[in-house]
């Protein structure tokens, strides 16, 4: 194909533009040119080398030296510079003038030189080779238009898979700028079956389509897991195998990942992004620094550190990519962390947009290298078009009989299990699987949340609640879980399930049974179940509580079975 | 020359020396630079004393020479990061599996 297009473009009836002041050089060089099977047309000086190059736009010239009115060196600037991206070859053809003019030739865009006399085969040689070369540089810029547009295409093709099912994009803020058509920075967002939010923030290595590669695999891990109630450790632990697997060595997703809950806290993890700011009225009050190398790289990770601060509704959280820091001015300097500061401490009314607009004035014209991505969520985040969860008030023994079929399922955890497996993202995809979907199931997962967290933590790990009454001891209480949790050698809860199709729903029976001494629940029924506002313990089984039929204990506490009926809507 | 390689055969020692900007621009020297060293339980310094600037690309480079040494029962030392590359290689939270000196 290639060798056929040359033939093609050789033996081609083409203009060879010859340029002489001289008429019996014209006659000689135009004889040349015809002989080879070429065109000649002509031009006597250098400005009308010039005029004619644009009329007839010749395949290759040959320029002569000196001439009146122009001489061939700045005709050929010129005629260069009018070419831009096409290649025209200029032959100077000239008599001995020596080697200055040899080099002001080249500098000035001539692409070969020949001197007088020299025989035919000589200058057929050289135009033979030189419009080979036009060839090549021909296919070379169809490759690239090529390339470009299949890029473009493939670039909406990409993000709309990617980013266009992320959720909340009315209340969050993503900037996504990137340094070439595909960008190595990936932004994502979803909620969780009981209204938490889950944002993450990935930053592959380099930029360009191969930084893209992991960007389908990292958007259908985070959402599949987000949607069946994982939470964010186990996300970025699969993610993590995921792309260690996936990706050549050398490659790996700088990522950082935030599950904020309705009532503003907040769970934050850094791997290799610059810190992860909370800010609250122009300050930084709270960091989440990198504290774990980037996804990808590591077979396993350890220790996963998660850092839990709470948002009043007009804080904001603040996850950006290097980008944003390294995007460097003309004289080289980094925007840096404190400008950045001095943006966030004029309290603007939209952060993404002030830091976007100081970053251009500082950046002026000058090349953008890193992509820049910028994610802005604030201290209240809801799922769009909440529904009213539906709780039957008919009484339990009235649906026993409409029953159409009865099924159960159990699992029981023990000691260092405990750690790694949640039953509730298993029980959950059990009954949506068995049962089909439904808006019911954000109730069921926050029911089996509660019931499981409280066997857990106080059942098994024996930490108390108590501990969560101030906003510092409420991180301590994190903290002390994940240290206890990562010791766990004994214990063991189990997770019962029955489930009764009816014909208007179903109901569900849960039994939670934890190995611990169970713990004084009279007194917490006598209060009634009421939770004091800003009272930061208590509230799980209060919700459980609201949401169920019937909540009972047995085992002085340490067993609780619960009743939970839905309906389903035509 | 922004890489330059001294290699002690004997010692099982390779120093790579960097200056200036570690970014992608030295993928194929940096490479070049330890390919074809081949004896087993290596040691690998890669001394950036002179390095000005490192970017996540640098960082994918250092993880390549590491397969490289451990492949060959060897490993690597990152050697003398100034400020601003030390930054680079504490976010990356790379302490974590390679030794930095200096």
């Amino acid at each position: 194909m290639v060798e056929a297009e040359l033939a093609k473009a050789v033996s081609g009836d083409e203009r060879v533009l010859v340029v002489d002041d001289m008429r019996l050089n014209r006659q000689i060089l135009g004889q040349m040119i015809s002989d080879l099977g070429l065109q000649p047309v002509y031009a006597e000086t250098g400005l009308q080398a010039i005029q004619i190059y644009e009329e007839q736009k010749p395949s290759l010239i040959l320029m002569d030296v000196n001439m009146p009115e122009m001489d061939g060196i700045e005709a050929t600037r010129q005629i260069k510079e009018l070419a831009g991206d096409r290649f025209i070859p200029i032959i100077f053809v000239s008599g001995a003038e020596g080697q200055d003019v040899i080099r002001e030739a080249i500098d000035a865009g001539g692409d070969d030189f020949i001197q007088r006399p020299f025989p035919f085969e000589l200058l057929e040689g050289k135009i033979y080779a030189l419009r080979r070369i036009a060839q090549l540089y021909r296919q070379v810029n169809r490759l690239n238009h090529l390339r470009a547009r299949e890029e473009e295409v493939a670039e909406q093709l990409l993000s709309g898979a990617v980013e266009s099912a992320n959720a909340a994009l009315d209340q969050i803020r993503i900037h996504k700028q990137p340094a070439e058509t595909f960008s190595g920075d990936v932004q994502l967002s979803a909620f969780r079956p009981n209204g938490e939010l889950n944002v993450l923030l990935g930053d592959f290595t380099g930029h360009g389509l191969t930084s893209t590669v992991g960007a389908l695999p990292l958007s259908e891990t985070f959402r599949a897991m987000t949607a069946k109630g994982y939470d964010a450790e186990e996300i970025v632990g699969q993610i993590n195998r995921k792309l260690q697997r996936l990706l050549p060595t050398g490659m790996f997703l700088a990522t950082g990942i935030v599950t904020l809950s309705q009532d503003g806290s907040a769970k934050i993890w850094n791997g290799g992004l610059p810190d992860i700011m909370v800010v609250s009225k122009g300050k930084v009050v709270h960091r989440t620094e990198s504290k774990h190398p980037p996804l990808g790289i590591l077979p396993q990770l350890k220790g996963l550190h998660f850092e839990h601060t709470t948002l009043q509704p007009d804080d904001h959280i603040l996850l950006l990519s290097d980008g944003v820091i390294e995007a460097e001015n003309r004289a080289e300097e980094q925007f840096g962390e404190e400008r950045l500061l001095t943006t966030i401490a004029k309290e603007p009314e939209s952060l993404v947009d002030a830091i976007l607009k100081d970053l251009g004035e500082f950046v002026g014209d000058n090349i953008q290298k890193d992509d820049i991505s910028l994610v802005d969520i604030p201290g209240r985040v809801f799922p769009q078009g909440v529904q009213e969860i539906a709780s039957s008030e008919e009484a339990v023994g009235e649906i026993e009989a409409e029953a159409l079929d009865i099924w159960n399922w159990s699992l029981e955890l023990q000691g260092k299990s405990l750690s790694r497996i949640n039953p509730v993202a298993q029980a959950l995809s059990r009954l949506q699987e068995t049962e089909g979907g439904g808006d019911h199931w954000h109730s069921v997962f926050s029911i089996l949340t509660e019931l499981y967290v409280n066997a857990l933590d106080h059942g098994v790990l024996k930490l108390e609640s108590s501990l969560k009454s101030s906003p510092e001891g409420f991180a301590e209480y994190f903290t002390e879980r994940e240290r206890r949790l990562e010791g766990l050698s004994s214990g063991a809860v189990s997770l019962y399930m029955q489930h009764t199709r009816l014909s208007t729903g179903g109901r569900l029976l849960v039994r939670v049974m934890d190995s611990g001494d169970g713990f004084d629940y009279e007194h917490w029924l006598r209060k009634g179940g009421n939770v004091e506002p800003g009272q930061f313990s208590g509230r799980g089984i209060a919700l459980v509580n609201d949401l169920c039929e019937s909540i009972r204990y047995e085992d002085g506490g340490s067993t609780v079975e619960v009743i939970y009926v839905y309906k389903i809507q035509d | 020359m922004a890489i330059s390689v001294q290699s002690n055969s004997d010692a099982k020692k390779v120093t790579i020396n960097i200056s200036q900007q570690f970014d992608y621009s030295l993928h194929q020297s940096f490479r070049d630079a330890y390919r074809n060293t081949n004896q087993t339980g290596t040691t690998y310094t890669l001394n950036l004393s002179q390095a000005t600037y490192m970017d996540s690309s640098a960082l994918g480079m250092i993880l390549l020479l590491k397969e490289h040494a451990e492949k060959l029962g060897g490993r690597v030392v990152i050697e003398k990061p100034n400020e601003s590359v030390r930054k680079i290689l504490t976010i990356a939270n790379f302490d974590q599996f390679v030794t930095i000196e200096g």
